[in-house]
């Protein structure tokens, strides 16, 4: 079987993109990984305040851009390379490198990259390439295949590009352990979780991005065309709040649940509801995005009615990072055998 | 001229290694200081590759992805750039340098006169992965100015030599213009998660390995083959392998033995965060007694003699080497790598 019908064997893509199209990665290497588990361990949960750059560009399904697949290489033992070129051209140059050194030589390696498609910058997956200048890439959205001609590609104009290639543990004789225990990789990804939410880069991630968005809204500084752009952004990350996800924290939730079995913590499963609860209310942010979108309400409305569910929600979050440190400090993890 | 090398220049510290001392420099730019040595245990950086080529070999103590896996086990966003396009490139470096962002940028060492002058490498040591910060330009007088781990002051490049450096084609491993941008959080993750986390991915990354030529295995073969090289190269090429091994094992940028005497120091300092003695005194010991073993045995590669592969001395410490490596491993599994 080749790589592209083993991949496409896998199923239909589904739920949060980057997951989708990962957990085929994964099965691909003969790993088996949960859609909750997937998705808590590429370290997804996150908010974002986008600045005027970010929100002139496409925007991607997700917050965190590359950093999903990134984290969940390493959770997993996987070893991620990522490379990032400017230029239609370089990509294309380095796509071809890349494809030919693995095709070539040794077993076929599914690249991911991200191409825009459509209203967005969507994640897909190349997995196979015919006459020298015909791509298929699996589309990570839509679970749709792409066939693009070299020339197409090179037409593509963004800022930048990457291309990321996952190799696996080496399974020169075969291994059940050969990737790394879930107990640890569970751990650290709640670990980071917690520290992206709380810490946030600036004001514009996690809890003070959240925070600050909040206080936007309040003093009303932001005028009726960026209230747009971003009501507009933050429908497009979520797909239009695909499957009531409300901005991932019911994948979150789905996560809590699994890494509660497998840390054979009760507490998380109890954290499970909070993000549940906060699942609903991000609903009902996304609901007033998509009205406002449509015109359905004004500005006006839409800064008041934001505003005033986006403060309770901070707090709800900053309960909930809480709750999962104080979990976490509570385990024993560093002590010697 | 644009620069920021004054400000630069304060917190700049020389190394022992060019990857570690760049992330050193980069942190404490961003005020936050953390040793050499700890750099390159977050980065998980003790490794070893070993791919025999039919013209060259590949040899180092280090891992891959160092810089990429210390921001990432600290909450930095990293991205790592390449471009075939040396303009493309250098527009970059210049745009980031004029917002203050001083640049880690990829170069081969042979292009670089201060380096070739100063640790007299040559043409052999075809190396496109030195990595310095690029902190200055002065366009009238086409010069840049960077910081080297090996030296306190920045060194004056011309600007065309920086970008002969950074877009040489050498084979196997081409800098490709190569330069990291980072992303720094409000607070970096917590330390002890951190270390944990970096000890643990490293140990999964030297017992499975994602490539035939690294890790334990990797070890294990290098000891094996290294006696029958003779049966499979000729002296030309013996000659040139051993100055490649010193070089690569002890000479440019390891700290000493391998980088075994840098992950000893990031053990101690770990020992520490984590508030564990086994560490201490379990870990630490082989690795001190690795670096002496590695430093021996690339003591016997410094200039080229036949009798090495029949010496008593040198088979022995093949011997030893590999079962001291994975002994290493095994007890760093058990106290911090789970």
């Amino acid at each position: 079987m080749s790589m592209a019908e083993a991949i496409l064997a896998a199923g239909p893509v589904t739920g949060y993109p980057y997951a989708g199209l990962m957990r085929r990665i994964l099965a691909y290497y003969d790993l088996d990984c949960s859609p909750a588990i997937c998705f808590g361990l590429g370290c997804e949960l996150d908010f974002v305040l986008p600045g005027p750059d970010a929100l002139a560009g496409p925007p991607a399904p997700g917050f965190n851009g590359n950093r999903f697949p990134q984290e969940l290489s390493r959770a997993t033992g996987m070893m991620y390379r990522e490379v990032r070129s400017l230029g239609a051209g370089t990509f294309v140059h380095y796509l071809d490198l890349e494809w030919e050194d693995y095709a070539g030589k040794m077993q076929p390696l599914p690249i991911l990259t991200h191409l825009p498609l459509g209203a967005g910058l969507r994640p897909v997956l190349l997995i196979d390439r015919s006459g020298g200048a015909e791509y298929t890439f699996l589309c990570g959205l839509t679970g749709e295949l792409l066939h693009l001609h070299a020339k197409e590609l090179e037409a593509m104009s963004l800022p930048e590009y990457s291309h990321i290639i996952f190799h696996q543990p080496l399974n020169i004789i075969k291994h059940p352990t050969k990737y790394r225990p879930l107990r640890s990789s569970v751990a650290y990804a709640l670990h980071t979780t917690v520290h992206q939410l709380t810490a946030g880069i600036g004001s514009e991630t996690g809890l003070p991005a959240m925070r600050r968005f909040t206080r936007l809204l309040c003093e009303a500084a932001l005028a009726p065309q960026e209230l747009l752009a971003l009501a507009r952004y933050y429908l497009a990350v979520t797909r239009d709040n695909a499957d009531g996800n409300g901005l991932y924290r019911l994948d979150f939730a789905a996560f809590l649940i699994e890494a509660a079995h497998v840390l054979d913590a009760p507490d998380l499963a109890e954290i499970a509801s909070v993000y549940r609860k906060l699942a609903a209310r991000w609903g009902l942010f996304l609901e007033a995005c998509g009205r406002f979108h449509t015109r359905q309400l004004s500005a006006e409305a839409f800064r008041e009615g934001a505003g005033t569910v986006l403060a309770p929600i901070a707090e709800a979050e900053e309960h909930g990072a809480m709750l999962i440190r104080a979990y976490l400090e509570k385990t024993v993890e560093f002590e010697a055998s | 001229m644009t620069t920021l090398t004054g400000a630069f220049g304060r917190i700049h510290r020389m190394g022992s290694h060019c990857a570690t001392a760049v992330m050193r420099d980069i942190f404490a730019f961003h005020g936050h200081e953390l040793s050499e040595d700890l750099c390159f245990g977050l980065g998980s950086g003790l490794g070893f590759i070993y791919v025999r080529h039919p013209s060259l070999c590949i040899f180092g103590g280090r891992a891959g992805g160092l810089e990429k896996q210390m921001a990432q086990v600290l909450g930095v966003r990293f991205a790592a750039y390449q471009s075939a396009d040396n303009e493309a490139a250098w527009a970059r470096a210049r745009w980031l340098i004029d917002r203050g962002i001083p640049v880690v940028c990829d170069v081969a060492m042979i292009n670089l006169p201060y380096m070739v002058a100063r640790l007299r490498v040559t043409e052999d040591f075809q190396f496109g992965g030195h990595k310095v910060i690029l902190t200055g330009f002065d366009p009238q007088r086409e010069e840049a100015q960077v910081y080297d781990y090996v030296w306190r002051e920045p060194q004056v490049v011309r600007l065309d030599d920086l970008k002969r450096a950074r877009g040489s084609q050498i084979k196997p491993d081409p800098p490709e213009n190569g330069w990291f941008e980072f992303t720094f959080p409000n607070r970096l993750a917590d330390l002890r998660v951190a270390v944990n986390e970096a000890i643990a991915y490293n140990v999964q990354q030297m017992l499975y390995p994602v490539a035939f030529g690294l890790g334990l295995r990797a070890i294990e073969r290098f000891c094996k083959e290294f006696p029958q090289w003779p049966s499979v190269m000729n002296e030309t090429r013996l000659r040139r392998e051993f100055y490649i091994a010193n070089m690569s094992f002890e000479k440019i940028g390891t700290g000493g033995g391998n980088f075994r005497r840098i992950y000893a120091r990031f053990l101690r300092e770990a020992s520490r965060i984590l508030e564990t003695t086994a560490l201490e005194t379990e870990v630490v010991p082989v690795y001190v007694e690795l670096t002496t073993l590695w430093k021996r045995f690339s003591a016997r590669l410094e200039r080229y003699d036949p009798a090495v592969f029949q010496d008593p001395e040198v088979r022995e410490l093949l011997r030893e080497i590999p079962a001291r490596e994975r002994d290493g491993i095994s007890r760093l599994r058990a106290i911090a790598g789970r």
